[in-house]
C-alpha cells in the first residue's frame, strides 16, 4: 500500500507547484493531505484554504481523496521541520529532512507532464541501493511507472582488461543487481541497466537520468553521512524530480 | 587501392577521372574510326567532364583546410561553389549537348522546317547514317550501352559517398554522371531505331524528353546550392523537431527562440530556452540537447548551440493590508481595522522582502499610490466589490482565505 501523501502549504510558486505535482502522484492512492506550518489549526480558515489548494492543484479533489471525507480531516498544523509525518511522502522542493522521505517535484508539473519515461534507481554496494528498492519499486508500480533503470557507477579494475563497465563491478554490486532486477520484474516493471565508470557519481546519475529522459530519480539517504549527502549532490539544482527516502526511525 | 580510399570522396572522384579517361580513349578512337560525330563529340563532352572532376577534387582539398583564425569556421563553405557550379554546368550540357542537337535532328528530318529554320542550326549529320553504312552499328550499341551502364553504377556511388561524407560537390557530380549515362542509353536508342526502323526522329523525341529529366536534376542541384550560399533555414519540419526534444526535457520552461540555417553543408542550430535551473542544471541539459538535437537532422551534420535565459521575474509591489498588535501581525479585510500597510517587493511571484508602513482608512488610497503599490492582499474582507470601487482602479483587490499571517507569503523574521 502506498504510503500518504502530503505537501506542505505554501502560497509560493514553488509551494503551488508542489501541490500541483502532489496530486498527481496521490491520485494512485487517492488522498492528499496537506500540512500548515502553524499552530494550532485555523480551523474556521480551512474551507478558503482547502479551496486554494484545489485551485493549486487544477485537478478536481476528488482524484485525490476529498470527496469521501470533511476536507477539514485532510489538514494538519505543526512544523514541517517537527511534525511527525510517520511513514508518508512528503512533496516539497524546501525540506531537507533526514528522516522523511521527501519527494523534490524541481520544476515539473506532474510526474508525467512530459510524456511517459522510466525511474531511476542509482544503485552501489551499499545498504542504501536495497533500501531505496524494498521502499521505492512499490511505489514505482503504483505511480504508473513501467520500467526502472538501474544506475551504478564503478571504479575500474585495473587487473580486468575488459572495456566494458559491467566487467569491473564488484562481486557485491553484481549480486545486488541480480536481486533488484528480480525484484523489479516481480513487480512488473521493465529493467534497463546502466554502469558507467563516471568520475563523480552524483555527475553520472545526473547526466544519465537527464539523458534518459527519466521522470523520477529514487534514491535512499545514506545511515551515517553528515553534510550534503549523495542525494542533495543529485537533487540540488537538478531538472528530474528526486524522491528520496528517509532513514529509519533510529537511524539518525 | 584499398576500399577504404574507394569510401572516401578522393576514392570515389579518382574512379570517377579514370572512367572518363577510358571512355575519352574509347569513343575518341571508334569515332574517329568511324567518322561519327556522335561518338566524338561525346568523347569531348566526357573530355570536359574530367576537367570537373578534377576540380571537384580541388575543392574537396580545399574544403578539408582546417579552422583558422581567419576561417574560424574552415573552408567547407566551398562546398556550396562548387555544387553551384555543376548545376549550371549539367544545365549547359543538357542546353547544349542535348536540346540543340535534338531540336537541329529535328529540323533536318522535316523539310519545311530545314527550309524555314535550317539556317539556324549546323545540320544535324545524324549519327547512324555513319555507323550503319560500316557495319558498326551493333558495336556503337554496345558501347554506348556499356558506358551508360558504367555511368549509372559510378554515378550512384558518388551520391552514397558525397551523401555519407558530407561533400555536396561529390553528390552533385553523381547526378551529373547519372545523366551523362542517360544521354548515353539515348544515344544507344537512338542509333538502334535508326537501325530498325530507318526513323531518327525518334531518337530526337526522346531527346527531348532525356533533357527534361537532365533539367529536372539541374535544378535541384542549384536549389541545393542555394540554400547553402544564402543559409536557408532547415525547415518547419526540423525545427518542430528540435522544439519538440527541448520542451520534452524536464527543467524546460519553454523555447524563446529557435534560429536554424545552412551554413555550407553544415546545419547549424541555434535555440534559446527559457528555463528556471541553475548553472549546473543547465549544464546536464545543454550536454544532452547538444547530442539529441543533432539526430534529429536526419543524417546532416550540423552544430548547436544552446542558451538559456531566466523567466520574466515580472517584479512588482503587493501590499497586505494588516493590523499589528505588538508582535502579532493579522491580514485584515477592512481599512477601519487596519493600521499597517505590509509593503512587499515580488520577483517570479514570490516576496522576497517586505517592510511595515503605517496607515489608516484616510490615507490607504493616498499610501498605496504613493509607493506604487499593484495588488492589495486582504483577507476575511466583507464587502470585497466596495472595498474596490473605494479605492478605484489604482490597484487590484485579492482576497486571501485567512487572516494569519504566517500561512500568507509575508517574510516574519
Amino acid at each position: 500500500m502506498l504510503p500518504r501523501v502530503f505537501v506542505i502549504y505554501r502560497p509560493t510558486p514553488d509551494g503551488q507547484a508542489a501541490a500541483r505535482f502532489a496530486a498527481s502522484v496521490a491520485r494512485p492512492y487517492g488522498e492528499l493531505r496537506v500540512l500548515l506550518p502553524v499552530a494550532p489549526l485555523p480551523v474556521a480558515d480551512l474551507p478558503g484554504l482547502a479551496k486554494e489548494v484545489v485551485g493549486w492543484t487544477g485537478e478536481a479533489p476528488s482524484t485525490y481523496g476529498w470527496a469521501h471525507a470533511p476536507v477539514e480531516s485532510f489538514f494538519h498544523a505543526g512544523d514541517p521541520e517537527t511534525f511527525d509525518f510517520g511513514d508518508a511522502v512528503v512533496v516539497d522542493g524546501a525540506l531537507r529532512r533526514r528522516d522523511v522521505t521527501v519527494l523534490r517535484p524541481q520544476f515539473e508539473r506532474g510526474l508525467f507532464s512530459r510524456g511517459d519515461g522510466p525511474a531511476m534507481l542509482p544503485f552501489g554496494d551499499r545498504e542504501s541501493g536495497l533500501r531505496a528498492a524494498a521502499v521505492g519499486l512499490p511505489m514505482l508500480a503504483r505511480m504508473g511507472f513501467t520500467e526502472v533503470v538501474f544506475y551504478h557507477t564503478t571504479w575500474r579494475d585495473a587487473s580486468v582488461e575488459s572495456v566494458r563497465p559491467e566487467d569491473h563491478m564488484s562481486a557485491n554490486a553484481r549480486s545486488q543487481l541480480a536481486g533488484l532486477r528480480s525484484s523489479a520484474e516481480g513487480r512488473g516493471l521493465a529493467v534497463r541497466e546502466r554502469v558507467e565508470t563516471a568520475d563523480e557519481i552524483s555527475s553520472g546519475v545526473r547526466a544519465a537520468a537527464t539523458a534518459l529522459g527519466c521522470r523520477l530519480v529514487v534514491m535512499a539517504r545514506g545511515l551515517t553521512r553528515r553534510g550534503t549527502g549523495l542525494v542533495d549532490m543529485v537533487a540540488n539544482d537538478f531538472a528530474v524530480p528526486v524522491l528520496a527516502i528517509g532513514r529509519p526511525k533510529g537511524a539518525s | 587501392m584499398t576500399r577504404a580510399f574507394l569510401r572516401t570522396a578522393y576514392g570515389v572522384m579518382a574512379v570517377t577521372v579514370l572512367q572518363y579517361v577510358l571512355k575519352v580513349a574509347l569513343k575518341g578512337g571508334f569515332g574517329a574510326m568511324t567518322h561519327s560525330p556522335v561518338f566524338t563529340g561525346d568523347a569531348w563532352h566526357q573530355t570536359s567532364d574530367i576537367f570537373q572532376a578534377l576540380l571537384v577534387m580541388f575543392g574537396i582539398w580545399l574544403s578539408r583546410r582546417p579552422p583558422s583564425r581567419d576561417y574560424p569556421l574552415g573552408w567547407r563553405g566551398l562546398d556550396a561553389v562548387g555544387t553551384l557550379f555543376i548545376g549550371l554546368s549539367l544545365g549547359w550540357v543538357a542546353l547544349t549537348g542535348v536540346i540543340v542537337p535534338s531540336l537541329a535532328g529535328l529540323v533536318a528530318t522535316v523539310p519545311w522546317a530545314q527550309v524555314r529554320l535550317g539556317g539556324w542550326f549546323a545540320a544535324s549529320e545524324g549519327g547512324g547514317s555513319h555507323l550503319l553504312s560500316g557495319g558498326y552499328g551493333p558495336a556503337a550499341v554496345g558501347i554506348m550501352l556499356a558506358s551508360a551502364a558504367v555511368s549509372y553504377g559510378i554515378g550512384r556511388w558518388q551520391i552514397r559517398v558525397g551523401e555519407d561524407t558530407g561533400h555536396a560537390s561529390v553528390a552533385a557530380d553523381g547526378h551529373e554522371t547519372l545523366s551523362d549515362g542517360k544521354v548515353e542509353l539515348l544515344t544507344a536508342v537512338g542509333i538502334g531505331l535508326q537501325a530498325l526502323f530507318g526513323a531518327p526522329w525518334i531518337e530526337y523525341l526522346l531527346g527531348f524528353g532525356m533533357a527534361g529529366i537532365m533539367l529536372r536534376t539541374t535544378f535541384e542541384i542549384l536549389e541545393n546550392a542555394r540554400d547553402m550560399i544564402l543559409n536557408r533555414s532547415l525547415g518547419e519540419d526540423a525545427e518542430r523537431r528540435i522544439e519538440s526534444v527541448c520542451v520534452g526535457m524536464a527543467g524546460i520552461d519553454r523555447v524563446a527562440s529557435l534560429v536554424t540555417y545552412r551554413r555550407g553543408p553544415y546545419a547549424v542550430v541555434d535555440v534559446t530556452l527559457v528555463t528556471r535551473l541553475g548553472s549546473r542544471g543547465r549544464e546536464d541539459v545543454r550536454q544532452v540537447l547538444s547530442k539529441m538535437i543533432p539526430e534529429r537532422l536526419e543524417g546532416l551534420p550540423g552544430s548547436v548551440t544552446v542558451r538559456f535565459v531566466a523567466p520574466d521575474p515580472r517584479k512588482h509591489r503587493e501590499a497586505f493590508l494588516a493590523r499589528r498588535d505588538g508582535d502579532v501581525l493579522a491580514v485584515v479585510g477592512s481599512a477601519e481595522d487596519a493600521n499597517v500597510l505590509v509593503v512587499c517587493e515580488v520577483e517570479g511571484g514570490a516576496v522576497v522582502s517586505c517592510y511595515d508602513h503605517p496607515v489608516a482608512s484616510d490615507t490607504l488610497r493616498e499610501t498605496i499610490v504613493r509607493k506604487h503599490v499593484d495588488v492589495l492582499r486582504v483577507a476575511r474582507v466583507a464587502d470585497r466589490a466596495r472595498l474596490q470601487s473605494a479605492l478605484g482602479d489604482v490597484v487590484c483587490v485579492r482576497e486571501e482565505p485567512t487572516s494569519v499571517a504566517a500561512l500568507l507569503d509575508i517574510p516574519l523574521d
